[in-house]
């Protein structure tokens, strides 16, 4: 829990050692303080378990509120009963006990996440309205509420207020229940004893907009004062509760920022941003605060971490020997701390450029939250800070070095194709509705979306057609309570025919369309490269499950070329898949079940590699019948060898020939047609992810590919 | 003209931010640009630090955004003045002694793109040598050495003096400090970490010299890629503290790393192996022939190529002993490009094999070869495909999270470049899982003009245009466009060694310099086809008519005529597809075709 003396503004001595130092804290001023938090602040005295009546020991100055502290002394001083054995080891001794009887067994605990200015001297936001802040007589911390904190338009008991209500009143518009959400969410803490509260940005946008954007512009006060809201409002509640410490807001879902796009306007603001998890570091403990023992008389001392040292007392105040403090590691308290290196999703890269990456700061409770390998969005504040400064140098860089103080975390499933909150369907912006109204309500939609389908590709409509109907998938049904599982969505494909018929360049279309396809040749795969096979891991050394391709398809559409050469073994592993959607795993130990909900789009080529004219069918297809009975739909691509066709042919390759790759439009029509392509995705994937409502949207996308081609 | 002396080579960044606009197009209209000194051909150590210098490369890869004080003030201590200052086009903020940074106000923060340029991989040596000649500049190697700080620092030394012999001796194998040298993959966490010069370079082909810059890119450079061509003018930064090995020691248990110390040693190498470039313009590059100069001229280049042509005809028929076709097809190999990709479709592309190589006699034919070829292109790599190389090399550029960079590999090579693969060295052995995924690569390669990008967590494609010709004994295991058995003449056969000597007589560098110019501009050349090609739809309706079940006729071949016919117009001057020519192309394909059937015993 943060309080304001845990802001910069507490420390705001001009050392000039170090040169760096955050605007606001050179003025100082601030801070209407609630109950809570003046009791929360400096504070070592005081051990957890003993109530400390209110407000403050009066020689003691609060930090946070003297604008002149110009010694970059700790702000602990060293009259802390530190070595009271209460105090020894327990979690909590660092907090504050609370000033009010109820919840007072729940201690404060300061937020790492938001201390950014401690670890590292801060650069100015370019806030706008600086120098329109008031000042303020800084050493009445009881003053006015209605005070500003200086370089915002945040008067922070305003802030509370607002927020306050919000919780009491804030109704979703989309629930049914009248009961305010946040009110749930806080019985649900006393339930669960999790002292987290995640907030919707969205909600906060849609009850204050002006509270929003001085959350999101100003994460720093705001949340601090969300917390002390919260708490107030959660002990009134429930009294008796004890957490483990006091409740802390996680907002989440602020505004979107994309990795690539963050800059220096963003510094110290409220973003999300999403991606994968590349690198976690390991843990790192982080003193909050020091123990020092002065060497001659036992006297002992605090210290608390100041932009990333904990400076040592130089006199003991005991016995006045100088530079006497020796430190306890094992009385000093730590606090979690972790790096995690983000990296963009390969799906929001720009065409041709590599990926960029982003350090994220994750602190106690959000340590170990996220693995390698995930795809999260986070949200956090983000951070610039003068990079390596070497003392001993004259020249130093000019730069920032940048990072994000999680705040939230957030796992975008990425069994899910589309990010949907939970238990909330996919909702598209309404001019895309709009626009698949437009095209369901023409005649020949489907013609026209079949043609759309690989439009290199000559005529074959009815494969197209079929094509499209396997991206588009069916409506899962259902049957458990009749006793067996369900009908799969998922259409199967089997196109069969001549050499030079172009079923290859379907497959390729389609595996490049649909974000969860997988391409693979039969004469390459084997049965466990396309289920999965158990492998050992080189960092755990322990036997891991590697999917392969039909496993990493689920969802998507498995595009399998010269299925003809595959081997009988290989070829059986699908009949599990293609009708039970599921694939059964029994080895090395590990027995499973994985889910293959995957449409399979085949090619082969007849038995004789040419179609014979003089068998039938299933002599010319070779394949055996219960794998046959297994796709839905079964194309004979023949070449038909007559002259009417062939002209055709002949013209519509040639045609794609005219084309001057110089021709300055066509470059734009392909360039357009590249970023389009993103656009595509998403509806094509609604298509087969809800097979039901997503029919329409895959229909529009398919069209605009359509619209695109003739212009 | 200006009067390049006074300006271009004094100005300094603060100068030129004075005016950036009329700089700016002072520098566009340069005439004089080879004044500027070119980084690839004049070592970076003899220039000055924030000296105006150009740099020509490959985008290997691009690294975060970097925040820097676009302007911030300057507090003396001693007079108490204070000064005004930008970060623009520097590295360091250059203070004295007794100065300090205010960092609380009026510190403005900007943003800028790193990108690390390479020398372009695979510029062949006639290329780099022509390049030198235009660009050396002879007066910078007496000037004295301005940034004497570097000189001081006894680190340092060893790279400097590298960089003093040529770039010849770049060869770290031989070098006596061998020791201190790493190889990547041994990057390790140590008390002092030394990283090869190879790790730092990161350059896409062993065995090569390079060099590479980081480039901080002011303006928007949205439209840059991995893997472009650019000529980047700039201010130069080499001063010494840059170095990741310089960094101030920090307590980690304290300060956690935003990186680790790989990935500081690695994304701040010594600046004088790889040297900071401030851009103050960015020049993409569609080729980077040092012949070809100016916008092309599409009459004059069709004109001349015919005489050119006739030349590298010549040539290559005595070197392919004596085998026209085979000769023809090659010239159509070198001056292939991707010219259009449409969906799944790449057209353009042009993998030739030529089999049938005549290895009893001269088991280093292939290589000779080579040596001939990359006379006339200007970027070319030779890749030996030996069980050992495929186990072993890296083809597939691969993110390394450690360092946070992309290490590059072979396969990373930038739009135009001629590789070469020799299947004629390959011999019995194991391919081992990274063999397989190697030659997977070159197929994938050949195929679609793809390579794919290994992020550990996922793999993403790359376009690229890589003209591939495959020399194997037999049909090449790898997959081609075209396929050709050489059918050499006995008489040549015979006299091969002393063909080549001819061949290098008869190439003197006035017909080999107007052979290089004429690859290049045909690449470069514009080709359309009228969209009444009646006689082509005729041809193909009666080929498939003629053509029996065993080997059909389908569009592929078609495309492949196509594709032909286009480079067989070009190479022969004509813009547009003509009847003559298409009648020379169903020739040449059927000719090929015929040579497949029946082939000719091996030799």
């Amino acid at each position: 829990m943060s309080t304001p003396s845990k802001r910069p503004s507490s420390r705001a001595s001009s050392d000039a050692a170090t040169p760096s130092r955050r605007t606001r804290s050179s003025q100082q001023l601030v801070v209407p303080e609630t109950p809570q938090r003046s009791t929360g602040t400096p504070s070592k005295d005081g051990t957890p378990g003993t109530p400390h009546q209110t407000p403050r020991t009066p020689h003691r100055e609060a930090p946070g509120t003297s604008p002149a502290r110009a010694l970059p002394s700790s702000p602990l001083g060293t009259d802390i009963d530190m070595s009271s054995p209460l105090n020894y080891g327990t979690p909590s001794s660092l907090s504050t006990p609370r000033s009010l009887l109820r919840g007072a067994m729940t201690p404060a605990r300061q937020r790492a996440d938001l201390r950014g200015h401690q670890s590292g001297p801060n650069v100015p936001a370019p806030t706008p309205g600086r120098g329109a802040a008031t000042t303020a007589d800084t050493a009445e911390p009881s003053s006015e509420p209605q005070l500003v904190v200086w370089g915002t338009d945040v008067a922070i008991a305003e802030c509370r207020e607002k927020f306050m209500k919000f919780i009491q009143r804030f109704i979703e518009p989309t629930a049914e229940t009248t009961e305010p959400l946040y009110e749930i969410k806080l019985e649900e803490i006393h339930t669960l004893e999790e002292p987290f509260l995640d907030l919707d940005c969205e909600h906060v946008k849609i009850f204050d907009s002006k509270l929003h954007r001085q959350l999101v512009c100003y994460p720093q006060e705001v949340i601090p004062a969300f917390d002390a809201a919260v708490n107030e409002l959660f002990f009134d509640k429930y009294p008796a509760a004890v957490l483990e410490h006091q409740i802390q807001v996680r907002p989440y879902n602020a505004p979107q920022r994309h990795m690539r796009d963050l800059n220096p306007e963003d510094i110290d603001q409220l973003v999300t941003i999403s991606g994968m998890v590349i690198r976690t570091s390991g843990i790192v403990p982080e003193m909050r605060e020091a123990y020092f023992r002065c060497a001659v008389c036992g006297a002992a001392a605090a210290g608390e971490l100041q932009r990333g040292r904990v400076p040592e007392p130089a006199h003991c105040a005991h016995c006045a020997t100088a530079h006497s403090f020796q430190l306890v590691h094992n009385r000093s308290h730590f606090s979690d701390k972790q790096l995690v290196k983000l990296q963009e999703a390969p799906d929001d890269m720009p065409a041709g450029r590599t990926p960029a990456t982003v350090s994220v700061m994750a602190h106690g409770a959000l340590v170990e939250r996220v693995g390698a390998g995930e795809r999260v969005a986070i949200t956090g504040v983000f951070r610039a800070a003068p990079a390596a400064v070497n003392p001993r140098r004259a020249t130093l860089k000019a730069l920032h070095r940048t990072h994000l103080d999680a705040l939230h975390y957030k796992k975008t499933h990425s069994d899910r194709l589309l990010e949907t909150e939970e238990g909330k369907e996919h909702q598209f912006p309404p001019e895309r509705i709009e626009l698949f109204r437009a095209l369901s309500s023409q005649p020949d939609c489907y013609e026209r979306l079949a043609r759309a389908i690989a439009p290199s590709i000559y005529e074959n409509l009815d494969i197209k057609k079929g094509a499209l109907l396997q991206l588009l998938g069916g409506t899962k049904k259902n049957f458990n309570a009749a006793g067996r599982t369900h009908f799969r969505s998922e259409i199967n494909i089997l196109l069969c025919g001549d050499p030079g018929t172009s079923k290859s360049q379907l497959l390729r279309w389609v595996h490049a369309l649909v974000p969860r396809a997988q391409y693979t040749s039969g004469r390459g795969s084997s049965a466990v490269g396309l289920t999965a096979y158990v492998t050992k891991d080189p960092d755990t050394r322990q036997l891991v499950l590697q999917t392969g391709a039909l496993v990493l398809a689920d969802n998507g559409i498995c595009c399998i070329d010269e299925f003809d050469k595959m081997n009988d073994s290989t070829r059986s592993v699908l009949h599990e898949v293609m009708e039970q959607q599921t694939l059964s795993i029994a080895k090395a130990g590990i027995i499973c079940q994985l889910n293959a909900r995957t449409s399979i789009l085949a090619a082969a080529n007849p038995a004789e590699s040419q179609w014979n004219k003089n068998k039938t069918i299933v002599e010319n297809v070779q394949l055996p019948h219960t794998l046959m009975s297994r796709f839905d739909l079964i194309f004979l691509v023949l070449d038909p060898q007559d002259e009417v066709f062939d002209r055709r042919l002949a013209s519509h390759l040639v045609s794609l020939y005219y084309q001057d790759p110089t021709n300055s439009q066509d470059d734009e029509d392909i360039a357009s047609g590249q970023r389009a392509r993103p656009d595509l995705r998403v509806p094509a994937a609604a298509g087969v992810a809800h097979p039901a409502g997503g029919g329409a949207c895959a229909h529009a996308a398919l069209g605009r590919r359509r619209d695109r081609g003739r212009g | 003209m200006h009067d390049f002396s006074n300006d271009f080579d004094r100005v300094t960044p603060d100068v030129w931010m004075l005016n950036e606009a009329s700089w700016n197009e002072r520098l566009v209209q340069l005439p004089n640009w080879q004044k500027i000194p070119l980084i690839n051909s004049n070592t970076s150590h003899n220039l000055p630090d924030g000296s105006l210098v150009r740099f020509r490369g490959m985008v290997q890869d691009m690294h975060n955004p970097e925040f820097f004080f676009e302007q911030f003030e300057v507090f003396n201590t001693v007079t108490n003045e204070i000064k005004n200052k930008s970060g623009k086009y520097t590295d360091t903020a250059h203070i004295l002694e007794n100065e300090k940074i205010n960092y609380t106000e009026n510190l403005k923060s900007a943003q800028r793109q790193t990108i690390v340029v390479v020398s372009m991989p695979g510029l062949n040596e006639w290329a780099q040598t022509i390049e030198d000649e235009q660009n050396h500049l002879e007066h910078l190697h007496h000037q004295p050495n301005t940034s004497k700080r570097s000189n001081l620092n006894t680190k340092l030394k060893r790279s400097h003096d590298d960089s003093d012999d040529d770039q010849s001796a770049m060869d770290v194998e031989n070098e006596g400090g061998a020791n201190k040298e790493r190889r990547t993959a041994e990057v390790v966490k140590n008390t002092t970490m030394v990283v090869s010069r190879e790790h730092l370079l990161n350059f896409p082909l062993p065995d090569v010299a390079s060099k590479s810059c980081i480039v901080k890119i002011y303006d928007d450079s949205d439209n840059l890629k991995i893997n472009d061509m650019i000529e980047v003018v700039g201010f130069l930064s080499v001063d010494p503290a840059l170095s990741g090995e310089f960094q101030a020691e920090k307590d980690p248990l304290l300060a956690p790393e935003c990186e680790s110390e790989a990935e500081i040693i690695t994304h701040n190498p010594p600046p004088s192996l790889v040297p900071r470039l401030h851009a103050v313009y960015v020049k993409k590059l569609e080729h980077c022939n040092p012949l070809v100069k100016g916008a092309p001229d599409q009459e004059m280049i069709l004109k001349e190529a015919n005489t050119a042509r006739e030349h590298l005809l010549k040539a290559l028929k005595e070197l392919l002993l004596g085998d026209e076709l085979a000769a023809e097809y090659l010239i159509c190999h070198l001056i292939a490009c991707v010219y259009l990709r449409q969906d799944t479709f790449t057209l353009g592309q042009f993998c030739l094999n030529i089999s049938n190589m005549p290895t009893k006699k001269y088991p280093d034919y292939a290589k000779q070869l080579y040596d001939i070829i990359k006379q006339f292109v200007t970027k070319s790599y030779y890749l030996p495909l030996t069980v050992d190389n495929m186990n072993t090399m890296a083809l597939l550029p691969k993110k390394d999270y450690d360092c946070n960079r992309l290490t590059s590999g072979i396969l990373q090579l930038s739009k135009h470049t001629h590789l070469v693969l020799d299947e004629t060295k390959m011999e019995q052995g194991n391919l081992d899982a990274s063999g397989v995924n190697n030659i997977s690569a070159l197929g994938n390669l050949i195929k679609l003009q793809k390579v794919e990008y290994d992020f550990k967590y996922y793999k993403m494609e790359f376009d690229s245009d890589i003209n591939v010709l495959v020399l194997s004994e037999g049909k090449s295991l790898l997959p081609s466009d075209y396929h050709i058995p050489l059918r050499p003449e006995e008489s040549s056969l015979q006299i091969f060694d002393a063909i080549v000597e001819a061949a290098t007589y008869y190439l003197k560098e006035e017909i080999m310099n107007t052979i290089r110019t004429y690859l290049t501009n045909l690449k470069l050349a514009k080709y359309s086809i009228s969209e009444n090609l009646q006689f082509v739809e005729d041809d193909f309706i009666e080929m498939r008519s003629n053509s029996d079940s065993d080997s059909p006729v389908t569009a592929d071949d078609l495309h492949r005529l196509l594709v032909l016919a286009r480079l067989v117009s070009l190479s022969r001057g004509h813009d547009t597809l003509s009847r003559e020519c298409w009648d020379l192309t169903k020739k040449m394909e059927e000719e090929r075709l015929q040579r497949l059937k029946n082939r000719a015993p091996a030799l």
